[in-house]
């Protein structure tokens, strides 16, 4: 991962993104902003760890969280590439809650490309027909349209063999060379019930970077799922919570699967964004086993007590 | 005026066949017209007389050969436009080309061959058929660089697409004039066609017909009427008008005496057609089919096993079309069914959201099926093997197969502290995506029997694919639930 020096100009832009966000949305004639208690000991610059926003469109709503977290400057290197995964596994059309929203996915693209990125790369190793998940889930088009350049993951040439430094499992992954390669990773996950690991959000979506799946399975894929981040963990994650298909997941039988709950999750901590997302989803923590195997690895957290979470509302 | 029109008419059946064998032309009628215009899968399918889309090809292979002899040949088939375009890079480079001989063994010893195979219903025609060439042609193209593995009909196509493309450098349609079976069938017909491209003597042997014919059968004047395709190019090329184009038919004046060799050689050829189409016991020929259930799926659409064998002339249209790579031509048994379409199940899978294999077939041995009936088609079914599968054997999450299904005829169900798969018959598919996903190695734990009879499964529920925003049921709760 790429760490680098903020300049100041970028930090003033950004304080005053901060400042704005709240007032914009007082302005737009919403109601204020619920803050559930001031923030805890928070992040750098005293950014929240995670936001949490609710009741607006999945673009309105990425762009009150990313305001809230300090705007897509920190995430995003002027003249940097940038990966958007969101998960395009399946042959599905928007409002079937198995994909990631389209429109979610294309206004994150504009903000990269707004904040700087030279190139912005969309992909996901499809679990059906890759042309038809693009197509049906409407993501290949958004992304194309908001200046992403959409790359396959089909092809194998494109994964390269890495180590896994700190595993105890997954010692060797062939992962994708975008992956490895972005100055910035933008993980943009659905949250979805998932019939083998109960639950799939910020971590369970970077199988999707991934060429050999199947070892997972065999091997244990609680413990592949939690050991993988060690590779690279994303720069920011964005629960898309907007529909979650709450039984029969990760692939869904119909409507009655699916809950309209109009929620995002922000954070840069992958864990603590799932154990907000576990939650979400009706579930706990400790029912979705990747979630305490990745904290006890230090990967991040998953105490929503103690870290600062902001929560917005954008509810009229 | 007339060579522009012929090169629009040319190129649109190429940029059509194009589009089609590529996946760029989805809609139906577009694989429809374009495979209703492959003269040999057609006429074999037309054998069945009981599908509508034959008519159309029936009539076309009739009348037209009928009015205008090979006006197929040289306005319409994408295998002589592709020759045409060599030829004429091969008159770009200076390269001087000479005619192929239209009299030899060869090409009637192909006729024969390729068209006794057709109506014994042996679908092995297609080595020599064009059309077939080129859709094994364009599937090498499409695929090959999607890492599917090369099998018979893509070497098939390439030494087709190469001999094809190179040949005519130097012998201009050579395939039309030495080979093709359904050119020679036109050939034998055009002798009684009502117009006729005719000389009438006054020729000064300028070389201007040889000139601007694109098989080279012209000579001061003299049509070689073995090998001329009907294109028209050489009667306005004529500077002193001696060619011409006219209303002729077989029994007015002037037609061609009678010719006794030939009609001796089609009565006894027409005989032993029938012949052999009477003394035909076996539907399968050459070779029985193994009996027993089938290893290998057949295509959707494909009916029963039966009909499919009886009917797939394996030109390989619906092979070239799968986006999967799925459907391969190699038929149940090594020796019957030779090149014969069928589902390779294993690691590959029949795409829930796809039917161009049924827009595409020629012969009838895939009938056609809108997407949202071809969904319902039960190619097989899956069967769990419990000592194999990991929930239930070795205590670990897994669902792979349960995430592929397309249908929900995998439930994952409480076991111990986690879930296993539990397969509802009624819904499944026999699709292979289960099986494809099945991570357990050496021996899948779930895999497909195919059926030899086809039947409809069951949908779980309204299909969510119109689904609307507002069907979607919103959550009680107002709060952030964490």
């Amino acid at each position: 991962m790429t760490k680098r020096e903020m300049t100041r100009n970028e930090f003033v832009r950004m304080l005053g993104a901060l400042a704005a966000g709240p007032a914009a949305a007082g302005l737009l004639g919403r109601a204020a902003p619920s803050w559930a208690g001031e923030p805890k000991a928070g992040g750098p610059k005293g950014w929240p760890d995670l936001v949490g926003v609710r009741d607006g469109s999945p673009a309105q709503m990425f762009d009150a969280g990313i305001k809230a977290l300090g705007g897509m400057g920190r995430f995003v290197r002027k003249g940097g590439t940038v990966l958007v995964k969101p998960n395009i596994g399946w042959a599905k059309t928007p409002n079937e809650g198995a994909c990631t929203n389209p429109e979610l996915v294309g206004r994150i693209v504009e903000s990269c490309r707004k904040a700087g990125a030279k190139k912005v790369f969309v992909f996901d190793h499809s679990v059906d027909l890759e042309d038809e998940c693009l197509r049906l889930s409407g993501i290949g088009p958004a992304a194309k349209a908001a200046g992403a350049e959409v790359r396959s993951g089909a092809d194998r040439s494109a994964y390269r063999k890495v180590a896994v430094k700190g595993s105890s499992l997954l010692k060797e992954v062939e992962v994708h060379g975008l992956y490895l390669d972005c100055d910035t990773v933008i993980n943009v996950p659905v949250l979805k019930s998932h019939g083998g690991a109960n639950m799939t959000a910020a971590m369970k979506n970077l199988m999707g970077v991934v060429w050999d799946r199947g070892w997972w399975h065999r091997h244990g894929l609680h413990q592949s799922i939690a050991e993988f981040p060690l590779v690279r963990k994303p720069d920011l994650n964005v629960v898309d919570a907007f529909i979650v298909m709450v039984k029969n997941g990760p692939r869904g039988l119909g409507t009655e699967d699916l809950l309209m709950k109009k929620t995002q999750i922000l954070s840069p901590d992958i864990v603590l964004a799932d154990s907000a997302a576990v939650r979400t989803l009706g579930l706990e923590p400790s029912q979705v086993a990747h979630i305490g195997m990745a904290e006890k690895l230090g990967l991040g957290s998953s105490d929503l007590e103690k870290k600062s979470v902001k929560r917005i509302s954008l509810a009229s | 005026m007339r060579r522009e029109l012929r090169l629009a008419a040319q190129a649109a059946a190429f940029i059509l066949s194009v589009a089609v064998f590529f996946g760029l032309a989805s809609a139906p009628w577009a694989s429809q017209l374009e495979s209703a215009t492959r003269p040999m899968p057609g006429l074999s399918g037309a054998r069945w007389l009981d599908l509508p889309r034959f008519w159309p090809i029936l009539l076309l292979l009739t009348l037209l050969p009928w009015l205008g002899g090979r006006l197929y040949c040289s306005w319409y088939c994408p295998a002589g436009f592709l020759q045409d375009a060599a030829a004429r890079l091969a008159a770009v480079m200076g390269l001087k080309g000479t005619a192929s001989d239209g009299r030899t063994a060869l090409r009637w010893a192909c006729f024969g061959l390729a068209w006794t195979l057709l109506l014994c219903g042996s679908p092995s025609f297609h080595f020599l058929d064009h059309s077939s060439s080129l859709g094994s042609l364009y599937g090498l193209l499409r695929f090959s660089w999607g890492g599917r593995e090369v099998d018979a009909m893509a070497v098939h196509g390439l030494l087709f697409g190469s001999a094809l493309l190179v040949l005519p450098l130097w012998r201009p349609r050579w395939f039309c004039a030495a080979l093709c079976p359904s050119g020679s069938l036109f050939t034998l017909m055009r002798r009684r066609s009502l117009f006729k491209i005719r000389s009438d003597g006054g020729c000064s042997g300028c070389g201007a017909c040889s000139e601007s014919c694109p098989v080279r059968c012209l000579e001061n004047g003299r049509i070689d009427e073995s090998r001329c395709i009907d294109c028209l190019e050489c009667v306005p090329a004529c500077p002193s008008g001696s060619l011409t184009y006219r209303f002729e038919p077989p029994w007015g004046k002037g037609a061609s005496e009678p010719d006794a060799g030939r009609r001796r050689f089609l009565f006894s050829a027409g005989s032993a057609a029938l012949a052999v189409l009477a003394g035909r016991r076996s539907p399968a020929w050459p070779l029985a089919f193994p009996p027993g259930e089938p290893r290998d799926g057949i295509p959707p659409g494909g009916r029963s096993s039966e009909e499919f064998h009886e009917r797939c002339v394996s030109c390989g249209a619906c092979a070239s079309v799968c986006p999967t790579g799925v459907i391969e031509l190699r038929g149940p048994s090594p020796l019957a069914g030779l090149g014969q379409a069928r589902l390779a199940y294993g690691s590959k899978v029949c795409s829930y959201e796809c039917n161009a294999c049924l827009a595409v077939c020629p012969s009838g041995a895939l009938a056609y099926f809108p997407l949202p009936v071809k969904k319902r088609i039960k190619l097989g079914s899956s069967i769990l093997k419990k000592e194999r599968c990991l929930p239930i054997s070795q205590d670990k999450d897994c669902a792979a197969c349960h995430e592929r299904c397309p249908t929900g005829a995998i439930a994952m169900v409480p076991h111990k502290n986690l879930r296993k798969p539990e397969l509802k018959d009624d819904y499944c598919i026999g699709c292979g995506a289960c099986e494809a996903a099945c991570p357990v190695q050496s021996e899948k734990a779930i895999v497909v029997r195919p059926k030899r009879l086809h039947t409809f499964a069951f949908i779980p529920r309204k299909s969510a694919g119109d689904a609307k925003l507002s069907d979607i049921k919103s959550a009680a709760d107002e709060g952030f639930a964490f």
